[in-house]
């Protein structure tokens, strides 16, 4: 169980790329472009893809939202069949996948909420539940069960000589 | 003898005063068979409709008859609110309020810059389309934007790329 929870803690990493100093800058791409400067938002459409260092983001649609003093990004969201973030890691680590019919990353709170068939995955480990948010500054993760029995579901597969908490 | 030279120094007055002179430079180049005025190294001025100031540079300028306005590198200043706007561009055509520009397109609008190979501006709409190789340069939050195709709407900021987008953000 520990190990299940460790594997969450990791997990909280994904919102720090997106906000982390010194990181590469983001390279986004779509089929389309709706932007508006009054309202703060820009809409990408079709095929969107967010490549930030190494992780990708990957969706259907995707809303930017600026904060209208700062015209800073204030949340990223993105919905999908799955929306998915895949982080590639040095190897031989595996990579690690979170994916939901919607994610939305808060950039002031720091939060990244994954809504919809939410499901984390490293290598063969998984957690799927109805929702996920992770939390950077509280350094929590909170998953919600979903599905046919409302229940959150993980599978980790400890390893040989190893320690569930590694 | 007298009566006579002052008679050649009368004449000789009438013919200085009334001589055909040599017409205006800018006049003198417009071609007998089009009623087309050229200018060159000209700046027009003028106040629209809507109060708005505008102010058009170029280094070579025909304005024909029909009121249709070819242009070589041009400049088009516009002031809106406070914010001053500016397309330029190797070549340009006009008629009412489309202006088509063409080679090296250059919008300034507050604190947007793009860059692309052509451009259909309407100014009575504020709406400029933008083709090839279409850059957009915000400078906050600092973004880059690339497509083959944009339309933006100035007053409004909306801006649309239809065609495809590849962005970069810090």
């Amino acid at each position: 169980m520990k190990r299940a929870l460790l594997i969450l803690m990791l997990l909280a990493c994904l919102p720090q790329a997106w906000a982390a100093e010194g990181e590469p800058p983001v390279e986004v791409s779509a089929d389309r472009l709706e932007g508006s400067r009054a309202d703060g938002v820009a809409h990408f459409i079709g095929h969107v893809q967010v490549i930030r260092g190494s992780q990708t983001l990957s969706a259907d649609e995707m809303w930017i939202s600026y904060a209208e003093q700062t015209r800073q990004v204030a949340t990223i969201r993105a919905v999908g069949t799955p929306a998915k973030v895949v982080e590639v890691r040095p190897a031989p680590a595996p990579l690690r996948t979170l994916s939901a019919d919607e994610i939305v990353y808060d950039v002031a709170a720091e939060t990244l909420t994954a809504t919809g068939n939410a499901r984390l995955e490293e290598g063969e480990d998984f957690a799927v539940g109805h929702s996920i948010v992770l939390d950077r500054k509280a350094d929590s993760s909170v998953m919600e069960g979903g599905g046919d029995d409302g229940k959150v579901h993980m599978r980790f597969t400890p390893k040989e000589g190893g320690s569930d908490e590694r | 003898m007298k009566r006579t030279w002052y008679l050649l120094a009368g004449v000789a007055l009438l013919a200085v005063v009334f001589w055909p002179r040599s017409p205006h430079p800018l006049l003198s180049e417009i071609p007998p068979d089009d009623r087309s005025l050229r200018l060159t190294d000209a700046t027009v001025t003028r106040l629209d409709s809507e109060g708005k100031r505008v102010v058009l540079h170029s280094e070579q300028m025909t304005r024909f008859d029909d009121g249709r306005i070819a242009s070589g590198p041009f400049t088009l200043t516009e002031e809106q609110g406070g914010e001053i706007r500016s397309l330029s561009a190797r070549r340009g055509k006009a008629q009412g309020d489309l202006i088509e520009a063409q080679g090296h397109v250059v919008l300034k609008a507050g604190d947007v810059v793009a860059d692309a190979e052509r451009a259909e501006y309407r100014r009575d709409s504020a709406l400029i389309r933008l083709t090839g190789n279409v850059v957009f340069n915000f400078a906050a939050p600092p973004t880059t934007l690339r497509g083959p195709s944009a339309e933006y709407d100035l007053n409004e900021g909306r801006l649309v790329m239809a065609e495809g987008v590849k962005g970069v953000m810090p």
